[in-house]
């Protein structure tokens, strides 16, 4: 009975959370200016009208530039961070976590605020290279986590073997360390680019006049719904739902070959 | 194991892995917060900033009629949709952690995966959901039980607690399910087999076992609530300004002491709300 109910329950509980994506990715393809019942046909009218959107295109270069130097510059600090978070003890390691955490769970308006207000001290205009910054600072405590994972089921024997057969600390990294943890570096790659791609509030007090695509759609979402909305909606929820699957599959992996050594944390 | 003997020499150099990490929080987040309480008690007369330490600030704060009413509606808001949406993820973690089996991990997947696409675009698709000509009214029309498109569905309160909710389940779920999931189910067969009714049982067992993910679940819920910004603007109706976006008009305004000042007692509470789980927080797993 409780059973019963609660399958029930979880069937509704899926369906709260994914059925406005599936309508809003259906009506993207309906032939009616309103995306909405009735279903008047299929079109891909409004997908191909992004095409010619090119204060659109403009909006996504910035994106993807920013997105990209965020992501190379978060990944690398991030993992240089999780060896010694993951494989040393020193004094204040909890407060030196929290610290390290805190960008990523205080509201996003707050971090906005604060560094609006930092770069206005600092006479520093506003431009690409400050919307790079904040969204370092917040996707910097993922990229910890996520390579710390990876770290934490490291077998450290192979290291100490490849030391013992001579090779030097650096050749250990290369060869040995290296390799292990690259899917969960590129994991947190993946997980970082869609963060930045997506943040919007950040974004939103230290963009000054550079659109990004999330300050382009926060344009067109005050003026209401519209098909052509819904059409750059599904296109985007698609790449990002690509990106994280295959990050996602690749941290698995890394948890797979945990359990397969038989050192599941 | 390795946790308890002294550092090698290796080991002390793989600490400058921590420098740069330490410039970008102290650089990026310490500082500008520090700036921030700075703006606080700096006033602006005519687009400029005086930099004479004055109370004003907080004192236009607490003497104003609005914006104190704005901050408790906010946090009123935010413990209401907390309370909802733990109400519903409890449920849906433990349907996911006992009745899914192999399905376990798709399932998972597919709740993250909700929570790390972009908020703005699942907000659009609420909006295209709630509206006058969304699916709901339009589908109540057609089937002849409305007349006239439901006044609360868009631009209410009610809108903004449902998205709110939606928004924040994902997050809840997970917390909870990483603690269902360490949980030993052993003592609930245990207390079923001394003729605990299942309810009974869930009370005194299941709930005492998983309160640490409860917890954890409302702090990480409550926090980013507190910051709502965009999900008011967009489905919110006149009566739902809440402090983020007010701080944010302050801003745009260059009245930046004050927004300043605002954002400072909001940073407080929220630093309020995060100590109040601290203890159940491990941090070395923190995996969301």
């Amino acid at each position: 009975m409780a059973r019963r109910l609660l399958i029930v329950y979880g069937v509704l509980g899926f369906a709260f959370l994914y059925l406005p994506i599936a309508f809003l990715v259906l009506f993207s393809f309906n032939d009616n200016i309103i995306p909405s019942l009735p279903f008047r046909g299929f079109t891909l009218r409004w997908y191909r009208e992004l095409g010619f959107d090119f204060v659109l295109h403009d909006a996504l270069y910035n994106s993807l530039v920013i997105a990209s130097i965020t992501t190379a510059t978060s990944t690398v600090i991030g993992t240089l961070a999780a060896f010694p978070l993951v494989r040393c003890t020193f004094a204040f390691k909890r407060s030196a976590q929290a610290l390290m955490i805190l960008p990523m769970v205080i509201p996003h308006f707050l971090m906005g605020v604060a560094l609006l207000l930092f770069f206005a001290f600092l006479h520093l205009p506003l431009s690409r290279l400050t919307i790079v910054l904040g969204h370092i600072v917040f996707t910097v405590p993922f990229a910890i986590l996520i390579v710390s994972a990876r770290l934490y089921g490291f077998d450290r024997a192979l290291e100490r073997a490849a030391g013992d057969l001579g090779a030097t600390p650096a050749r250990v990294f290369w060869h040995v360390t290296l390799p292990l943890i690259l899917p969960g570096v590129v994991g947190a790659a993946l997980f970082v680019f869609t963060l930045s791609m997506d943040e919007f509030l950040i974004t939103f007090f230290v963009s000054g006049q550079k659109g990004t695509l999330t300050m382009y759609i926060w344009s067109l979402l005050k003026d209401g719904i519209a098909p052509r909305v819904n059409a750059l909606a599904s296109v985007l929820l698609a790449a990002s739902f690509v990106l994280l699957l295959v990050g996602g599959w690749l941290l698995d992996r890394g948890a797979a070959w945990r359990s397969a050594q038989g050192r599941t944390p | 194991m390795s946790r308890l003997v002294k550092p090698t020499r290796s080991e002390r150099v793989l600490l400058w892995g921590l420098l740069p990490v330490a410039v970008v929080q102290v650089g990026l987040f310490v500082v500008p917060m520090a700036i921030m309480l700075l703006y606080s008690f700096w006033s602006t007369r005519n687009f400029q900033i005086v930099t004479t330490f004055t109370l004003d600030n907080y004192r236009a704060f607490f003497e104003s009629w609005t914006y104190p009413r704005v901050l408790l509606r906010t946090l009123g808001t935010a413990l209401v949709i907390t309370a909802a949406t733990l109400v519903l993820a409890y449920p849906l973690a433990y349907f996911i952690v006992r009745y899914t089996r192999r399905w376990q991990k798709v399932l998972l997947a597919a709740v993250i995966l909700s929570f790390w696409t972009s908020g703005l675009l699942r907000a659009y698709a609420w909006m295209a959901v709630l509206g006058h000509g969304g699916i709901i009214n339009k589908g109540l029309r057609a089937l002849g039980l409305i007349d006239a498109p439901l006044p609360f569905l868009l631009y209410s309160p009610f809108s903004v607690v449902l998205v709110m909710t939606y928004f924040s389940l994902p997050f809840a779920v997970v917390a909870i399910y990483s603690s269902l999931e360490k949980m030993d189910w052993a003592l609930l067969d245990a207390a079923g087999d001394l003729g605990a009714r299942p309810l009974r049982a869930f009370w005194h067992v299941t709930l005492p076992q998983t309160l640490p993910g409860v917890v954890s679940a409302a702090a990480l819920t409550f926090v980013p609530l507190v910051g709502m910004f965009f999900v008011p603007l967009l489905v919110g109706g006149s009566t739902s300004v809440m402090i983020a976006p007010l701080i944010a008009n302050q801003m745009q305004a260059f009245q930046l002491g004050l927004g300043a000042a605002m954002s400072f007692i909001v940073a407080l509470i929220v630093l309020a709300a995060l100590a109040l789980p601290w203890r159940y927080l491990d941090l070395d797993r923190l995996e969301r």
